[in-house]
């Protein structure tokens, strides 16, 4: 309960300007933040980008939210989470240069790092595959479904889903049993291939 | 990790395990964050008297009206716009606009001449006034405004020489595989060098300008963003540089540029290079279009990031005007009282076609057709132009009043291709906003299409006498091109 009091009144503070209230709440989210973008992009660089400018969009708009009505943990997600969808949208929707020389190899990066953790601990590297194969499923389901997915693992109610997501509770339930039976679906795939492998 | 006992359980288990690892592979961002709220400029504070208010008007550029700021610091919303003068011009502004509408000449032609023949650098004529219609994505130049081309002879440009067909749309900016910007005629090949200097890969597109005389493009480099114009072949210019990750920008007129740099708006004179804060409040994660005097965006801040709003610029009240639908792009009607938009994925409704009018009312299905998408309108001006994919071909379409009066303007696009897309995977939507460039007048259209060989093909397809050809330079290549929109400008 006084964790829970505290960051409403860190909440209440930081509404009222106090810049020092929302550095507290910074390092209260961020890793909880970090950890939802990171797994959604799996790109170190953009996930730092991401991250620095969801608390810096927050920070910005605090002024304007009311503190004792505003659901922090939900509202700063659904920042989070838009700034994922919006740079999904823009390197959909805008002509795009690609950051590899037309000319050089892409290299695939993944194989390489998977390299890495062949190490001799046998339950450390099948934890480290299961990892990667779930991170497969969750790169080949549609972002909101993985989303849902994610914030479902986070602890998140379906209320708080939806507020997040800005979706009604019925449209999440259904998004997250569509997920779930998508991710069962695409992880046996890609299980069975591995087998095959 | 078996899913056959408990599968919701075992899922959710199996991501913690992910978002945990997530939070050991990703290195902390905490200081950067920090660091940089530090460094966050506060928004400026209302001014306590008419001596400051005085200051920060003329902090910005001379001869751009701005909205005095009111003395009374309780009501800092409403005050930003609460001159008399700002809010008069809106009002002449909408009464001209009707008065064009209903002779018939509220055409981009006659504004580009008017703001050209009394707007000027120092002129005292804000963006607003000279506002124009734009539809997205910018990178397919909006003329949705544009009467037919005999209307278009009676504009007030004066030629002595025979107008070109279509008045000169018949060329296309593209990036080559080379990375160069380029030109593309429509008739022959590819492609003339609009500017000899390589992009740089990061390289962001933001469009070409009404007129078609320009393109704008920008780079995002260690946090700084620089805007660039490409005014023809040897005109290549730095017209503002932001100093931190800037946004998209559209094309106000052929003078001014909105950008968005997610926690404002400025506007900036492509031709000067100076900047004004038009809309201090406005979180925007893209701009749209602007249709005087409103201007349209999506996401930013809280808000749904695949929703389309508007925002009025005198009152600076907000509307959301669609549901979010990811992946979507919105097209504005030349007529400015319809968006048109494809929902493929979204979060809500069925995947097709929506229509809903420009303040956000009537939202409805127009077309559930299966990966049918928006391409631009046709000669008439009004009639939407999509391309669906029908039994593997990819089918160009005037819709009509209802589906049994639309037409078949194209069989098939891209003969053979699998996708027009860069790339394609299971499940993805095989039509991409990159592929595809329809012509202002909708007299012609490219595409670029990908083939099952990994190879790309770009189209040319003349929609007034129905002849395609696949551009003999743009054939078979293994490097796809980046389509920018139809443009005029100058080249050797």
């Amino acid at each position: 309960m006084k964790a829970v009091e505290d960051e409403s009144r860190l909440v209440m503070e930081a509404c009222q300007g106090s810049v020092s209230a929302f550095e507290t709440l910074v390092i209260l989210y961020e890793p909880r933040i970090r950890r939802m973008l990171y797994s959604m992009t799996q790109d170190v660089q953009l996930t730092q980008d991401l991250c620095q400018e969801t608390f810096l969009s927050a920070f910005r708009a605090l002024p304007r939210m009311n503190g004792e009505e505003l659901r922090f943990a939900a509202w700063l997600y659904r920042i989070a989470l838009n700034q994922v969808r919006s740079e999904w949208r823009r390197r959909k929707h805008v002509t795009w240069i690609p950051l590899s020389s037309p000319q050089g190899n892409n290299e695939d990066t993944g194989d390489e790092m998977s390299e890495e953790y062949l190490v001799s601990n046998e339950r450390f590297e099948e934890g480290v595959l299961e990892r990667d194969l779930v991170q497969r499923v969750l790169e080949q389901l549609p972002p909101a479904s993985a989303m849902c997915l994610l914030l479902d693992a986070e602890g998140f109610s379906y209320n708080e889903i939806a507020e997040t997501m800005q979706d009604s509770l019925s449209a999440v339930r259904s998004r997250l049993s569509r997920a779930r039976h998508s991710f069962q679906r695409i992880y046996n795939g890609l299980d069975q291939e591995a087998l095959r492998d | 990790m078996g899913l056959n006992e408990e599968p919701d359980a075992q899922i959710r288990s199996a991501l913690k395990h992910v978002l945990a690892a997530s939070e050991t592979q990703m290195p902390p961002t905490t200081e950067a964050i920090l660091a940089a709220i530090r460094q966050e400029q506060p928004f400026p504070k209302l001014a306590a008297n008419s001596d400051e208010a005085q200051h920060q008007a003329s902090e910005l550029e001379p001869g751009i009206l701005v909205p005095s700021i009111a003395a009374n610091p309780q009501t800092r919303r409403s005050s930003r716009r609460s001159s008399v003068i700002w809010q008069n011009i809106a009002a002449i502004a909408a009464v001209i606009i009707i008065i064009l509408a209903s002779v018939g000449l509220f055409s981009h032609r006659f504004f580009g001449s008017l703001s050209a023949a009394t707007g000027t650098p120092t002129s005292h004529k804000t963006p607003a006034q000279t506002a124009q219609s734009l539809h997205s994505p910018t990178a397919v130049p909006s003329l949705s405004s544009l009467t037919s081309p005999t209307a278009i002879s009676s504009s007030t440009s004066v030629s002595t020489t025979t107008p070109a067909p279509f008045n000169g749309w018949n060329r296309v900016a593209l990036v080559t595989p080379g990375l160069m910007l380029a030109n593309l005629n429509y008739l022959t090949d590819c492609c003339t060098t609009l500017n000899p200097v390589r992009l740089s890969p990061g390289t962001i597109f933001d469009g070409v300008s009404q007129d078609g005389q320009n393109v704008m493009y920008h780079t995002v480099n260690n946090g700084t963003t620089v805007y660039y114009t490409q005014l023809s072949a040897s005109k290549n210019s730095a017209i503002y540089t932001f100093k931190g990750n800037g946004g998209n920008a559209i094309w106000l007129n052929s003078t001014y540029a909105l950008i968005t740099t997610f926690s404002s708006v400025i506007a900036v004179n492509v031709q000067t290079g100076t900047a004004t804060t038009y809309l201090p409040s406005l979180m925007a994660s893209h701009l749209n279009f602007f249709r005087t005097p409103y201007l349209y965006f999506t996401g930013g801040a809280d808000r749904n990031a695949d929703a389309l709003y508007r925002i009025d610029i005198n009152t600076e009240a907000v509307q959301q005007i669609t549901f979010g639908s990811m992946g979507a792009t919105f097209w504005l009607s030349p007529d400015g009282t319809t968006v048109y938009f494809a929902n493929t994925v979204g979060p809500a409704g069925n995947p097709g076609i929506y229509a809903v009018n420009s303040d956000g009312t009537n939202m409805h299905l127009l077309r559930q057709y299966p990966y049918g998408t928006p391409i631009g309108y046709a000669a008439d001006n009004h009639s939407l132009i999509i391309i669906r994919v029908v039994n593997g071909t990819f089918q160009v379409l005037k819709l009509g009043a209802t589906a049994q009066q639309d037409q078949i303007e194209l069989n098939n696009a891209a003969p053979g291709a699998t996708a027009l897309c860069q790339t394609t995977s299971v499940g993805a939507d095989p039509i991409c906003n990159g592929d595809f460039a329809l012509a202002p007048y909708g007299h012609a259209l490219i595409v670029q299409g990908l083939y099952a060989d990994g190879t790309y093909k770009v189209w040319s397809s003349d929609l007034t006498t129905g002849k395609q050809m696949a551009v003999p330079s743009l054939s078979g290549v293994h490097t796809p091109i980046q389509l920018i929109g139809w443009d005029k400008i100058p080249t050797p």
